[in-house]
C-alpha cells in the first residue's frame, strides 16, 4: 500500500473501531436541533469552563498572597486572571437567561471604563477601610468586585513590586475572586436548572415556539456582542474610523495587554454560535450567500488580527495598526449589518429596532 | 383603567380590524371611503413582515388606513390644523441623516409631494407646526463638505401648501437640534438641541463627544429670537425629546452620550422644565435609572401636566411619574412609541413587535396589551391626531 493510500486509510479505519466498539460515543451533531445543540455544546460547557477558571484564579490567588513577593506564584495568578477572563468573554456572549438580570456582567467585567471608574474604586475601597472583609467588599461598588478589578491590583504599573500587594490589597483579591467564582457557580446553576424560559433542551425542537424565542434571543445576542466588539473592543482604541488616533486607555484589558486575546475569544465564541445557531437555518441560495458573507468575513477578521503580533493598544499607536483596525471594524460592520437586517429578515424574526437603534 | 367597552372598541379600531385585513405591499391601501376627519388617526412610521419602512396612518373613527411604502426609516409623523382646503394634511420626515420628507393627505388618501432637505444639509426628524397650519418648523443639520466639525443646527420653515417651499430658517442655538414644538399660547417655539455634531460621511458617529453642549431653547415663532436658553448640568446628556403640557410644564427626555457611566451614580435621564426656571430631574432611584439603559426613546404628557410618560426601549420599559410622585415602571419589550390618548385619558404606546398598548392612569396605572397588529414593527414615534 502507499503511503498515501494509508494515510488516507487509517481515519476511516480508526473511525470504524471507534463506532463498532465504543458504546458510550455522543450522539452525532445531527441527533440534536441546532439550539439544542447551542445549548449542549456551547452555553453550558462556556459556563463550565467559566467555572473552573475561576476556581483556579481563587485558588491561585490564595497561592499567591501567602507569599506575595515569590515572582513564580505572582506569576501564576496572571496567567490564571487571564484564563478567567478569556472563559469569561464566551460567557459575555450569551445576553440572555441569568446573566441579564441585575447587571450580573457587572459583577465580572466593569468596561468600558473611559473615566477610570475601577481604579478609582479599587483606591477609594482600600483607602477609606482599614480591613477589607466579606461585608465591605459586598457594599461596595460592583466595579470593585470581579475581574476588572483582580486586573488592576495584578496589572497595574503602580503595583509592580507584587510584594506591595500583601495586606488589604491582597484582601481584596481574595474576596473579589471568591465572588467571581461564587457568580460563575451561579450562572452555571441557573442554567443547569432549567428555569430558563424557552431554553428548555426538551422544547427547543424544529419549528417550536420555544425554537423561535430561543432564535430570537440568540440572533439579538449575537448583534450585541458584536456590535460591542465592533464599537468598543475595536473603535475604542483608535476613537473613530473616519478620524482614527490613539487612545490606549479605552483598549480593553490594556493593563493586562490582553484586549486582543479578549477580543478574538469573543469573535470566535460569535462564530461558533452564528455556526451552530443560525447558519444550520440558512438553506435557500438565497441565504447561503448570506451565510458565505458572514463567514468570509468573521474568518478574515479573526485571520487578519492572528496574523499580526501586536496587541491593540501597540496597533492603536502606528497608522498601519489602525488601517488594520479599521479594516476589520468596516468587516464587523457588514457582518453586523447582515445579522440585524438581511438574515432575520430571511428567517422571518423581528429583532426589534427601537433599543438598538433609536434616534 | 379602561371599560370593557372602551377597551373593545379600541382594540377593534387599531389591533382587530387592523390586523384583520390584507396589506399590499408597494402601493398604499385604503379600505373604505369614509369621511377622513382631522382627528381619530393613530400614525406612525412602521416596518412591514418584509422590513420595508412604512407610513401608517389608522382611523379610530372609521376603517379608513393607509400604508405608504418609504425609501427608508421615518421618524415624525404629524398632522396640520385643518384648513378648509386641506382637512388632513400630514408631514412625515425621514430619521437622520435623512434628506426626504413627504406631504399626505388623509382626505384624499395620497402622497401630496416629496420635498428634499437643501444642498449640503440633512433633517433630524422632527418638525412642528404653528397654530393655524400655514408653516411647518423643521429641524435641520447644515453641514460643510470641506469639514465635519463645523455645521449649524437650523430651524427650516415651510410652506404648508404646494408647492411646498421653503421659505426661511432661524438659528436652532445648538447644534443637533432635534424635537421641535410649537408652544400656542405663546407663539413660541421649543427646540430639543441634542448638542451632537454628525456628518453624513460618517453616518450617526457622534464627532463632538468631548465638547457638545445640548440644550432647550424658547425661541420667537416669529422672528427666531432667543428667548431662553436651558443647558443640562451634564454637557454629556444629549436632550432630544420633548413634550409639552397646557400648563407650560415641558417634559424632556435624554440619551446619554458619556458612555458607560459609574453604576453607582447613574445620571437621571428625564427632565421637567418650567420658563424661568433650571431643568429639574424627575424623580428615580438608582436602579430604576441604570435599568433605562441611558436611553429615552420618545416623551408624552397629560394636557394638564398631572403625568409624564418616558418610552425607554433599551431597557423594555415605560416610565411614569404622576403628579410629581414616585416612578412607576412598566415592562413592554423595545416600545418606544408614546402619546396622550384623550379618548382613554391615558396614554398609548407601540412597539416594534406590533403591539399597542393602553396605560391607565391613577387609581391603580395599568398597562394593558391591545391585539396585535403583528405586521407592523412599529417604529420610534407614535402620534394620535
Amino acid at each position: 500500500m502507499s503511503r498515501v493510500a494509508l494515510t488516507l486509510f487509517l481515519p476511516l479505519f480508526s473511525l470504524s473501531l471507534l463506532t463498532a466498539c465504543d458504546k458510550t460515543t455522543p450522539p452525532a451533531k445531527s441527533a440534536l436541533p441546532p439550539l439544542a445543540t447551542v445549548q449542549a455544546e456551547l452555553i453550558n460547557p462556556w459556563h463550565q469552563s467559566f467555572v473552573s477558571s475561576s476556581t483556579q484564579l481563587k485558588a491561585r490567588v490564595e497561592r499567591f498572597c501567602q507569599n506575595p513577593a515569590n515572582p513564580g506564584e505572582y506569576q501564576e495568578a496572571r496567567t490564571a486572571w487571564l484564563a478567567s477572563m478569556l472563559a469569561w468573554q464566551q460567557v459575555n456572549l450569551i445576553k440572555f437567561g441569568p446573566i441579564s438580570e441585575d447587571n450580573q456582567g457587572w459583577k465580572i467585567q466593569f468596561w468600558p471604563d473611559n473615566h477610570n471608574l475601577v481604579e478609582k474604586k479599587v483606591k477609594a475601597l482600600l483607602d477609606e477601610n482599614e480591613h477589607i472583609t466579606e461585608e465591605v467588599l459586598g457594599g461596595a461598588s460592583v466595579v470593585a468586585q470581579g475581574l476588572s478589578a483582580v486586573e488592576f491590583l495584578l496589572y497595574d504599573p503602580q503595583y509592580t513590586d507584587s510584594a506591595a500587594l500583601g495586606g488589604k490589597p491582597c484582601d481584596l483579591l481574595r474576596l473579589a475572586t471568591t465572588r467571581v467564582e461564587g457568580v460563575a457557580k451561579g450562572l452555571l446553576s441557573a442554567w443547569q436548572q432549567g428555569s430558563l424560559g424557552a431554553w428548555q433542551p426538551a422544547a427547543l425542537t424544529v419549528g417550536s415556539e420555544a425554537e423561535k424565542t430561543a432564535l430570537l434571543d440568540l440572533a439579538k445576542s449575537l448583534v450585541t456582542s458584536l456590535e460591542i466588539v465592533k464599537k468598543d473592543k475595536l473603535e475604542g482604541p483608535i476613537g473613530s474610523l473616519t478620524n482614527p488616533e490613539a487612545k490606549p486607555f479605552h483598549s480593553e484589558s490594556w493593563r493586562s495587554t490582553s484586549g486582543k486575546a479578549a477580543l478574538l475569544a469573543q469573535l470566535k465564541g460569535a462564530n461558533a454560535l452564528f455556526e451552530q445557531g443560525l447558519a444550520p437555518l440558512l438553506k435557500s441560495p438565497e441565504q447561503q450567500a448570506l451565510k458565505r458573507t458572514v463567514q468570509e468575513n468573521l474568518s478574515t477578521i479573526i485571520k487578519d488580527l492572528e496574523a499580526n503580533p501586536a496587541e491593540l493598544v501597540a496597533l492603536a499607536n502606528t497608522e498601519a495598526g489602525r488601517t488594520l483596525i479599521v479594516n476589520c471594524a468596516q468587516l464587523l460592520g457588514k457582518v453586523n449589518g447582515l445579522l440585524k437586517r438581511e438574515i432575520p429578515q430571511s428567517l422571518g424574526l423581528q429583532l426589534g429596532f427601537n433599543g438598538n437603534d433609536g434616534d | 383603567m379602561l371599560s370593557r367597552r372602551t377597551w373593545l372598541q379600541t382594540a377593534t379600531a387599531l389591533g382587530a380590524s387592523f390586523s384583520a385585513r390584507s396589506h399590499a405591499v408597494g402601493a398604499h391601501t385604503k379600505q373604505t371611503t369614509a369621511q377622513t376627519p382631522n382627528s381619530g388617526w393613530l400614525l406612525s412610521a412602521a416596518d412591514g413582515n418584509n422590513a420595508q419602512p412604512h407610513l401608517v396612518a389608522i382611523s379610530r373613527t372609521t376603517q379608513s388606513r393607509y400604508a405608504w411604502p418609504l425609501p427608508g426609516r421615518a421618524h415624525d409623523i404629524g398632522l396640520l390644523p385643518a384648513r378648509p382646503e386641506y382637512p388632513c394634511l400630514g408631514y412625515c420626515i425621514a430619521r437622520r441623516p435623512g434628506t426626504w420628507l413627504y406631504w399626505f393627505d388623509l382626505k384624499q388618501g395620497k402622497l401630496l409631494a416629496r420635498i428634499e432637505s437643501p444642498t449640503d444639509s440633512h433633517f433630524y426628524g422632527h418638525a412642528a407646526t404653528n397654530t393655524d397650519g400655514s408653516l411647518l418648523y423643521v429641524t435641520e443639520n447644515h453641514y460643510q463638505t470641506s469639514t465635519r466639525l463645523k455645521p449649524r443646527g437650523v430651524i427650516g420653515i415651510y410652506e404648508t401648501k404646494p408647492p411646498f417651499n421653503r421659505v426661511g430658517e432661524f438659528d436652532a442655538q445648538g447644534l443637533g437640534p432635534h424635537q421641535i414644538l410649537f408652544d400656542a399660547p405663546h407663539q413660541n417655539l421649543i427646540v430639543a438641541n441634542g448638542g451632537n455634531i454628525t456628518h453624513p460621511s460618517s453616518e450617526r458617529e457622534v464627532l463632538n463627544l468631548a465638547t457638545m453642549q445640548p440644550n432647550i431653547s424658547y425661541l420667537a415663532a416669529e422672528t427666531g429670537k432667543l428667548l431662553e436658553l436651558r443647558e443640562p448640568t451634564d454637557h454629556q446628556m444629549s436632550l432630544r425629546h420633548i413634550a409639552l403640557a397646557e400648563n407650560g410644564l415641558l417634559a424632556i427626555g435624554a440619551q446619554d452620550q458619556a458612555g458607560l457611566r459609574d453604576p453607582d451614580e447613574p445620571a437621571p435621564l428625564v427632565f421637567t422644565h418650567k420658563r424661568g426656571q433650571p431643568l429639574s430631574p424627575l424623580p428615580a432611584n438608582t436602579n430604576q435609572w441604570l435599568a433605562a439603559r441611558q436611553y429615552i426613546g420618545s416623551m408624552a404628557v397629560a394636557p394638564d401636566g398631572s403625568a409624564v410618560l418616558a418610552s425607554a426601549p433599551r431597557g423594555n420599559q415605560l416610565l411614569l411619574w404622576q403628579n410629581s410622585g414616585a416612578l412607576q415602571v412598566f415592562n413592554a419589550v423595545d416600545a418606544a412609541g408614546i402619546a396622550w390618548n384623550t379618548q382613554a385619558h391615558g396614554f398609548m404606546a407601540s412597539n416594534s413587535g406590533g403591539q399597542l398598548f393602553n396605560l391607565s392612569l391613577t387609581p391603580g396605572a395599568q398597562l394593558t396589551a391591545l391585539p396585535a397588529a403583528a405586521q407592523w414593527h412599529w417604529d420610534n414615534h407614535l402620534f394620535l391626531g
